[in-house]
C-alpha cells in the first residue's frame, strides 16, 4: 500500500473581484467571485510525482500555490503528513516550511536580483537551523554541486546566469530547506529543450537520492508523460480525470483529456490516429456554466443530467478516477 | 517562390560585430510549408524580419539576395517593397495582444488592410471612413468567418481586449490574409496559446495552405509542432542553418550532430525511467563565434578541423544536406 504525504479534501480557492462602487451602482453587479479551484480532492503519494497539467486559467498555479500555503484555502482542507496545513503553519511555520518547498516558473523573476548566489542560498540555511559562518558556506558549496554549479559562481549575481542556471539555483535553494515535498510550477517552460533536458534530469536525480515528492505542474503534455507516474487534468477549477500516466495517456477516459491529448503535437504522429479539434473556448471562471463545466464543449454528451448534475470524481477502474457522467463506475 | 541566398545580418555591439543571421541560404516551393527551427537567440525570427526588410535599428542586412517571384527584395525601395509587404507577403507574430492596435475595433483593424492596399478600389477613400457598411464590411465579415471567429457581424464592433488568445490570432490571420498573399511568414504563431488552441489554430494554417496555395513559412522552437505542421525543416543555430530536408527524415534520419541532440533532449522520444541526453553547455555568443562550426564547442564527435574551419555543406541525397565536417 502507497503512503499518502499530502491529502486535498474539497480544496477551493475563490478571488473576490471588487469593482468600484460607480460600476455597481451603474450597471447593477455585485462583487463577482472567481473560482479558480473550485473543489478537488486527491491525494500525493509518498515519493511519486503527481503532474498536475491542464489549459492556461484552469487553476493549476492556484492549487500548487493553496498547496505550499501560499494561498490561505476558501474551503476544504490540505493535510501534510496528516497533520492540517493551515494550523501546521500556524504553530510552527518553519517546520512546515522546513517540509514542503516551491520551484517557480519563471527564473528571472523568482530570484532576488540585487543578491548573489550566497546571499540567496544563506537565508533558508539561517532559517533552518543555528548554522556557524564556515558551516554555512559549506552547506552553500554543498548545494551548489548537487545542482551542478560550480563553487566559483558562489559570488555571482542571478544577471550573470543563463535561464537554466537560474532555474538551478532555485532549485538549489528549494533543497536548502532538505525538503520532503517540492511544487514545481512549471519549472522547465521557460528553458529551450536542450537546457530544459538538462533540469528534468536533474529534478529526477534529486528525487532518487533525496527521496523527493513532487507535483508538477506543466501545461507540456510530453514533460509530464515523461517525468511523472501520475497525473491529474484540470478543467475550469476542476480535476476532471486523475490515474497512471501511461494508462491516462494510452487510454483517456474524460472527454476532455481525450481531446486534449489529441492536440498534443507528436513527433511521429499515428496517421490512424483522429484529432478531435474542440469547439469553443473555456468558459469564464466567474461564471462557470451549471453541470459539468465541460459540457459546452464536450462531444460525448450522454444527456441532460451533463447540463444539470455536477459529475463527482469517481473511481472507475483500478487507480482511475473521472468526473464524467458518460463513464461507467468500476463495480457497476 | 523564393530563394534566399546568403543573407546576414549584423548588429554593431559593444563587443564586436554580431552576426544574428549568418550565410542562410533556402528555397520555398509554390504552395510549400517550411519549417524554420532552432532554439531562442539562434537568428529564426531574425531571418523572417530580414526578409521583409524589417530588421530592427541598428541591425543591418548587409548581405544576401531574397528573390520572389523573380525581384530582389533586398534591392527595392522602401515604397517598392511596401506594396509587397502585406500584400503578397504576409507575416503573423508571436504575441497576438502586443499584434493588435488595443484602441481599436477588430472590425477596423482587419478593414485597415484592405484599405492601405486598395484591395476594393469601388470603397470611397477618406480619413473617417468605418467599416460600418458596404463592401469593405462586407469583405471583413467574410475573412472573419474564413478564419473561424463565430458572429463576425456583432465581433467586429469588439475591441481585443474582448477576444480570446485563440481568437486574436484568428484575427490577425484574417488581417494577413486580407490581400490574399502568396507568402505567408508565420513566426510562433502558436507559442503563446494553449495546447487544444494551438490545434485549432494549425489546422486553419493548414486549410489555408491547401485551398489558397499559400506558401507558409512556420518559425517555431517546438519540434513536434515543426515535424507534424512542415513538409521541408531547417534546423538554425547560432544565426546559421545547419541541416535542411524533408520534414520526416529529418526527424527520423537526423545528419547533423545539434539536431541529433537537440532530438534526444525531447522527453517525445525517450521512455520513461532513462535519463535524458541533453546538449552539454549552452548557447555561443554570437559576438564571438569561433572560426570553425559554432557548435563544434557543444558537440560530442567534433574533430581539429570543426574547430578551426567552417563547415561545408553536404548533401546526403537529393534535397537532404547538412553544414558538418563528419559528413564528408
Amino acid at each position: 500500500m502507497t503512503k499518502t504525504l499530502v491529502s486535498v479534501k474539497g480544496l477551493k480557492k475563490h478571488f473576490p473581484l471588487q469593482r468600484s462602487l460607480i460600476t455597481k451602482v451603474m450597471t447593477g453587479t455585485k462583487d463577482q467571485l472567481v473560482r479558480a479551484v473550485d473543489g478537488v480532492d486527491f491525494d500525493i503519494h509518498w515519493q511519486e510525482t503527481l503532474g498536475l497539467v491542464g489549459e492556461s486559467g484552469c487553476g493549476k498555479t492556484t492549487l500548487g500555490r493553496t498547496l505550499v500555503g501560499l494561498y490561505e484555502p476558501s474551503a476544504g482542507s490540505v493535510s501534510f503528513n496528516g497533520q492540517n496545513v493551515g494550523e501546521l503553519k500556524r504553530k510552527n511555520p518553519l517546520a512546515f516550511y522546513r517540509q514542503v518547498q516551491m520551484v517557480f516558473q519563471n527564473p528571472y523573476a523568482s530570484l532576488n536580483p540585487r543578491k548573489t548566489v550566497r546571499d540567496i542560498l544563506s537565508q533558508p540555511l539561517r532559517a533552518r537551523s543555528h548554522y556557524s559562518a564556515k558551516k554555512i558556506e559549506e552547506e552553500i558549496l554543498r548545494l551548489l554541486g548537487q545542482v551542478g554549479l560550480s563553487a566559483h559562481q558562489i559570488d555571482r549575481y542571478p544577471h550573470q546566469f543563463s535561464g537554466g542556471q537560474r532555474q538551478r539555483v532555485s532549485i538549489a535553494r528549494a533543497l536548502a530547506m532538505k525538503p520532503s515535498f517540492i511544487v514545481c510550477d512549471e519549472p522547465v517552460s521557460a528553458l529551450d529543450v536542450s537546457v530544459q533536458a538538462q533540469i528534468l534530469n536533474l529534478l529526477q536525480d534529486l528525487q532518487m537520492r533525496y527521496q523527493l515528492t513532487y507535483l508538477f505542474i506543466s501545461h507540456d503534455l510530453s514533460v509530464v508523460r515523461y517525468l511523472c507516474d501520475r497525473v491529474a487534468v484540470m478543467y475550469l477549477g476542476k480535476i476532471v480525470e486523475l490515474g497512471d500516466t501511461e494508462a491516462v495517456f494510452n487510454h483517456p477516459s474524460h472527454p476532455y483529456t481525450q481531446a486534449l491529448l489529441s492536440s498534443m503535437p507528436r513527433i511521429k504522429r499515428d496517421p490512424d490516429q483522429e484529432r478531435i479539434l474542440l469547439t469553443g473556448f473555456v468558459p469564464s471562471p466567474l461564471n462557470p456554466p451549471p453541470g459539468c463545466s465541460f459540457h459546452p464543449r464536450c462531444f460525448a454528451k450522454v444527456g441532460k443530467i451533463c447540463e444539470q448534475q455536477l459529475p463527482k470524481l469517481v473511481c472507475t477502474a483500478q487507480g482511475r478516477s473521472v468526473a464524467c457522467h458518460g463513464v461507467p463506475v468500476a463495480g457497476e | 517562390m523564393l530563394k534566399v541566398k546568403n543573407l546576414a545580418v549584423n548588429f554593431p555591439t559593444r563587443r564586436g560585430t554580431l552576426k544574428a543571421v549568418n550565410d542562410v541560404s533556402f528555397n520555398l516551393n509554390d504552395g510549400e510549408i517550411l519549417g524554420l527551427v532552432g532554439e531562442s537567440g539562434c537568428g529564426k525570427s531574425m531571418t523572417l524580419l530580414a526578409l521583409m526588410g524589417l530588421v530592427p535599428y541598428p541591425g543591418q542586412t548587409v548581405a544576401g539576395e531574397v528573390r520572389f517571384v523573380g525581384q530582389n527584395l533586398l534591392e527595392l525601395s522602401t515604397k517598392e517593397i511596401r506594396r509587397i509587404r502585406g500584400r503578397r507577403i504576409a507575416m503573423i507574430f508571436q504575441d497576438p495582444l502586443t499584434t493588435l492596435n488595443p484602441v481599436f475595433k477588430v472590425g477596423e483593424q482587419i478593414a485597415e488592410a484592405l484599405r492601405v492596399h486598395n484591395m476594393l478600389e469601388s470603397e470611397k477613400k477618406g480619413l473617417f471612413s468605418r467599416p460600418s457598411s458596404g463592401p469593405i464590411r462586407e469583405q471583413v465579415v467574410r475573412l472573419m468567418k474564413a478564419v473561424g471567429i463565430p458572429a463576425p457581424e456583432q465581433r467586429l464592433e469588439e475591441y481585443p481586449h474582448q477576444f480570446s488568445g485563440g481568437m486574436q490570432q484568428r484575427a490577425i490571420i484574417a488581417i494577413a490574409l486580407s490581400c490574399r498573399p502568396q507568402l505567408l511568414l508565420a513566426d510562433e504563431p502558436t507559442t503563446a496559446l494553449d495546447v487544444t488552441v494551438q490545434a485549432q489554430i494549425l489546422d486553419l494554417l493548414r486549410q489555408i495552405n491547401q485551398e489558397e496555395k499559400t506558401g507558409i513559412i512556420l518559425v517555431t522552437h517546438n519540434l513536434a509542432v515543426a515535424a507534424e505542421f512542415c513538409q521541408r525543416l531547417a534546423v538554425m543555430y547560432a544565426g546559421q542553418i545547419m541541416e535542411v530536408g524533408a520534414a520526416d527524415t529529418v526527424i527520423t534520419e537526423p545528419l547533423h550532430p545539434y539536431t541529433r541532440g537537440l532530438l534526444r533532449s525531447l522527453p517525445y522520444l525517450v521512455p520513461k525511467g532513462s535519463p535524458l541526453i541533453p546538449i552539454p553547455g549552452n548557447v555561443p555568443d554570437l559576438a564571438q563565434l569561433s572560426p570553425g562550426c559554432p557548435f563544434s564547442p557543444r558537440c560530442d564527435v567534433a574533430t581539429e578541423i570543426c574547430r578551426k574551419q567552417p563547415p561545408p555543406w553536404v548533401a546526403t541525397e537529393p534535397g537532404q544536406a547538412a553544414r558538418c565536417w563528419r559528413l564528408t
